[in-house]
This record gives C-alpha cells, structure tokens and sequence, in this order.
C-alpha cells in the first residue's frame, strides 16, 4: 500500500463505495478505502429485500444486487481497500490513525477525506424504556443481520417498537420465516416508514398496528415474557386506563438512527444538532477544508440511490480539492430550514452554481407549495407544488443557476418553507 | 355490495382507491388519479403479485444463507408455500450472482441467488 494517500475514504458501504468510484474515474490515484468489516458493501448485504436503485439504475435490486455493482466496479477500477480495519482518530490537520489485525497501527496523512462511516441504531437507552434487563430485546437492523446474514431467528413472539422502515421490513420477514408479529407499535399518529412498506410488510400480513401507542413496562428476567402498552394523547401524556398487556419472547426496536460521528468531531468537524451529521455546503464539504461527507454519516437517507448521488458529488469535490479546482467560495449563502421543514442538506451554498437540495418535512400534509425565499429581499426564486409530503420521504428540489441569477447582492440566507398552497 | 380499500403503489402520491364490489364483480372504482392507479387496484383485488425475498442454507460455515429473490412478482397466497420449499434447500458453493438455485418452484418462476459466493 502506498503511503501517499490523496484521497481516504472512510467506510465501504454505499456512501463511500459512490464516492471512491467517482473519485477515480474524475482522475485522483491514490486512492484508498477503509472498511471495518470483512467485505465491502456495507448494511446492503444485510437488506435483501428488493426496492434498491429503482432511481439510480431504473431496476428493482436487492440490497445484495445494488451493492454488487458498486463493488465490482471498485475492483474493475482497481482502487485499493482495506477490509477488518478500524479508523481510530481523525486530527483536525487530517493525521488519520487505524488499525488492523494484519499491519497493526497504520499512519496515514491523506490530502483529503470523505467521511462516509454511515449510522448506528438508536437502543433502548436512547429512549428511556422502562421495565425489567432481559434477553431478547434487540434493534431491528441487528436482528436484520441474524436472520438474513447469519442464520438465526431471535425468537417467534416478537414485538416491534417504532414503524420506521427496517421495522416494518422485519415484521414481514420475521412473519415469512413462521414467527408470529403480535404487534407493531408507534408513538406517532401515522407510520414512520414509506407507504410501501406498510402495504407490503404489515398489511399484506394482517400485523395489527397500535398508533400513537408506546411501551410503559418490560416484563421477564431472564427473558422477555411481555410488555405493556399504552396510548398517548394529543398532549403528549400516557393514557393509564388504556395500557394492555402483550406477550412476547422477542422486542425489535426500529426507533431511529444516529449519524456515527465521534471522528468527524476528533477532525473538529462542526455538526448539526438536528441531523446530527456534519454542516456541509453544496459541494459536500465540511468546515474542515479538505474533510467531505456524504451519506448517512450526514443525514439519515431513506433511499440508497439519494446515498449514492450524493457522495458522488463528495468524491467529485475531493477530486477536485486535490487538482486544486475547488477554491474556497466567494460568498457563503446559509440555507435555513423555515415554517414546515425539518432540515436542508446543504447547510451553505455559493450562489453560483446549481445545486439540489435535499430536505424533509416536519408534519404530513397534503397540497403544499414549497417556496425558496431570499431572505435579504423577500423574493421567492423558486417554488415546486406538492400534492403529498411525509416526513419519510425525502424531497429534492434543484436550484438551477438562472433561479440564483436574481439572489440580492446582499443575500446571505435563503428560507426554504413548505405550507399550504392557496 | 362491498368495498374493497386499495392504497395505490404506482406512485409516491399512494392514492386511496376504493373498489365497490357486487357478487364478485368489480362495478365502480374510485379515488384513482391515473390510468395505472386504477389497474394496479383492479390487479390487487383479483390477484395481488409479490416479489419474494428470501435466504437459503448453504454448506458454507462462514457464509450460512445465500439471499434469493423470485425472478417475477408471484402471487400473494404462494409467498408461504415457496418459503417451505425455500427452507429444504441447501447450496454448496461457489455460486454466481443470478444462478438459478430453485428452477421452476411455481411455473415459470425461478428462484436466484443475489450475491456471489466463492467456496
């Protein structure tokens, strides 16, 4: 391995697969992924429900199918990777420090890195679960990896918190292999997850469904035996006469996922206390110069092939960071999440250069018009109506240079807004 | 008459389709807003199509499943049965990427490994 890195990529799931590729077909050769597990591919191997690339390819892949792809394509192009090794630390100057059973500690002072390390399952502590310590509680995606990669079913009563998307994945595929799902219950008012899902995992099989529900007790010492349930009100406040009592051997929590940053904070990284990933700009550059991301590790995706596109425009950057073609902008324009939005990817843009942003809404809502306002002159540069948005489903909308043309001299910030059209 | 709730698939809108149904026979359906909503929700009540996604055994003690899929959509009710027919399999690797591991377990249908094996 050559020790003259331009380019490190960190993590070899499809973030960092995406970015490597585009990274060397734009010219940079010293190239290198690192990878903690012992193939690349990263959770894809472990998804093998289909639904992947149906954007990006235009085909209904598997996880295993989408992966394979970007993984032969790494080789065809020969970039170098590293599979069993653990990136420890990241300095701000970009000294990266890993580890691995076969070369021990490796020192490597890269000229650039994408931070493509993906996110982590929220447990049972992230939420405060009360009740008794036994076994059998699990996070969905690690029960995802028993079933599918390893060849075991955690149990065959099973009760699934939250309707995000593996946890309704989970309840389909616990169900095809003879569990029995007694419930799938969620905090909210409506599903977590996309509408697909919910037909094809829960009401295809009859999953009853407890809404605007949580769990106030966990029952078992060993092993869990059961759980109470009980409904929330509009006030946020436990319904006590509504509790019942469910029994189950098995609990799957799909409560969430948390960007996995402890090394981009090492880097001196900025984060964004909502996504909870880095604060990037269009060209998926931290304020780490030098230091991309692009992926889960930046916000949480629902669509692999938004995972992909985006880290090719991080792979894009670094390549040119390296040529050095990506002078630092001229102006930085904040884009700001306003009335109806959650969060917008990218935190900052030039101004002068088409752009997609990516965003999620705060509540479902029908009819909507989603407005770009400059805030210095209150002009609207662009608006998209939209009949359906769900906080599930990701929006993109694209900025094209004309729409920017009619920024203010002065504007520093656009408000993105999503309410009801007139 | 009955009705028969659909949410539609075809597209991000997922429109609610209701089919009113007559001794068996389909006579209105509404709530659709394209041509493809109304077919899809015509498809689900006569015969709702999945693809199945599943895993077989292989002999292989670091790599126990290899992840399959049915080469077409396959109906609703044959999901469980092709499961027990799924879980009698074993496989010795290598396997390639789209070999057929099941021929024929419904006719017309194949079942295929999504990923490579090496042994």
């Amino acid at each position: 391995m050559n020790n003259l890195v331009d380019l490190l990529v960190i993590g070899g799931g499809p973030a960092g697969l995406a970015a490597a590729i585009k990274a060397k077909e734009a010219g940079v050769e010293n190239l290198l992924i690192i990878e903690r597990s012992e193939e690349l591919g990263g959770l894809l191997h472990q998804c093998i429900h289909d639904g992947f690339g149906l954007l990006y390819f235009k085909e209904d892949l598997t996880g295993p199918e989408y992966g394979y792809k970007f993984i032969q394509k790494v080789k065809e192009l020969g970039i170098d990777y590293l599979l069993e090794t653990m990136v420890l630390d990241i300095t701000p100057r970009k000294e990266v420090l890993a580890m691995n059973a076969d070369k021990g500690i490796i020192r490597l002072n890269p000229k650039t890195i994408v931070l493509a390390m993906g996110c982590r399952e929220r447990t049972r502590h992230n939420i405060h679960l009360p009740g008794t310590r036994p076994a059998g509680i699990y996070t969905a995606g690690t029960a995802q990896r028993l079933i599918n990669v390893e060849g075991y079913i955690p149990g065959n009563r099973v009760v699934i918190l939250g309707s995000g998307d593996i946890g309704m994945i989970m309840a389909r595929r616990l169900t095809l292999e003879g569990a029995k799902v007694e419930a799938v219950v969620e905090i909210l008012p409506y599903i977590g997850g996309l509408i697909r899902n919910e037909v094809q995992c829960l009401r295809d099989f009859d999953i009853p469904v407890f809404l605007g529900h949580t769990i106030t007790e966990i029952y078992g010492l060993d092993r869990i035996e059961g759980i109470n349930i009980s409904k929330i009100n509009e006030n946020g406040d436990l319904v006590p006469e509504t509790t019942r009592k469910i029994k189950c051997n098995t609990l799957l929590l799909s409560v969430g996922l948390i960007p996995e940053n402890e090394l981009s904070l090492n880097a001196g990284v900025e984060l964004d206390p909502i996504t909870g990933g880095p604060v990037v700009d269009e060209d998926m550059q931290t304020n780490v110069p030098g230091i991309f991301a692009a992926g889960n590790v930046v916000h949480i995706l629902d669509l692999v092939d938004n995972v992909s596109w985006e880290a090719e425009v991080a792979g894009l950057s670094a390549t040119k960071y390296i040529l050095g073609e990506l002078p630092p902008s001229l102006r930085k324009i904040k884009v700001k999440a306003g009335n109806g939005i959650k969060y917008v990817i990218p935190s900052y843009i030039s101004g002068q250069k088409e752009v997609n942003l990516y965003m999620r809404v705060s509540e479902p809502e029908q009819d909507v018009i989603l407005k770009v306002v400059d805030d210095s002159t209150g002009r609207c540069l662009s608006k998209k109506k939209l009949l359906v948005v769900r906080p599930s489903e990701m929006i993109t909308k694209k900025i094209t240079e004309k729409e920017l043309k009619s920024l203010g001299k002065r504007s520093n910030q656009l408000i993105l807004s999503c309410v009801k059209g007139e | 008459m009955e009705k028969f709730e659909v949410i539609c698939l075809v597209c991000p809108l997922a429109c609610n389709i209701t089919l009113s149904v007559q001794k068996g026979k389909v006579i209105d359906v509404t709530g659709f807003k394209c041509n493809k909503g109304e077919e899809y929700a015509l498809q689900e009540y006569i015969s709702p199509q999945r693809i199945l996604t599943s895993t077989v055994k292989t002999t292989d003690k670091s790599k126990p499943l290899l992840p399959v899929i049915t080469t077409v959509p396959i109906s609703k009710k044959l999901l469980i049965p092709c499961m027990k027919i799924l879980a009698q399999e074993e496989i010795h690797p290598p396997v390639k990427i789209g070999q057929v591991i099941v021929k024929n377990i419904m006719t017309g249908v194949d079942v295929i490994a999504t990923r490579n094996l090496s042994c």
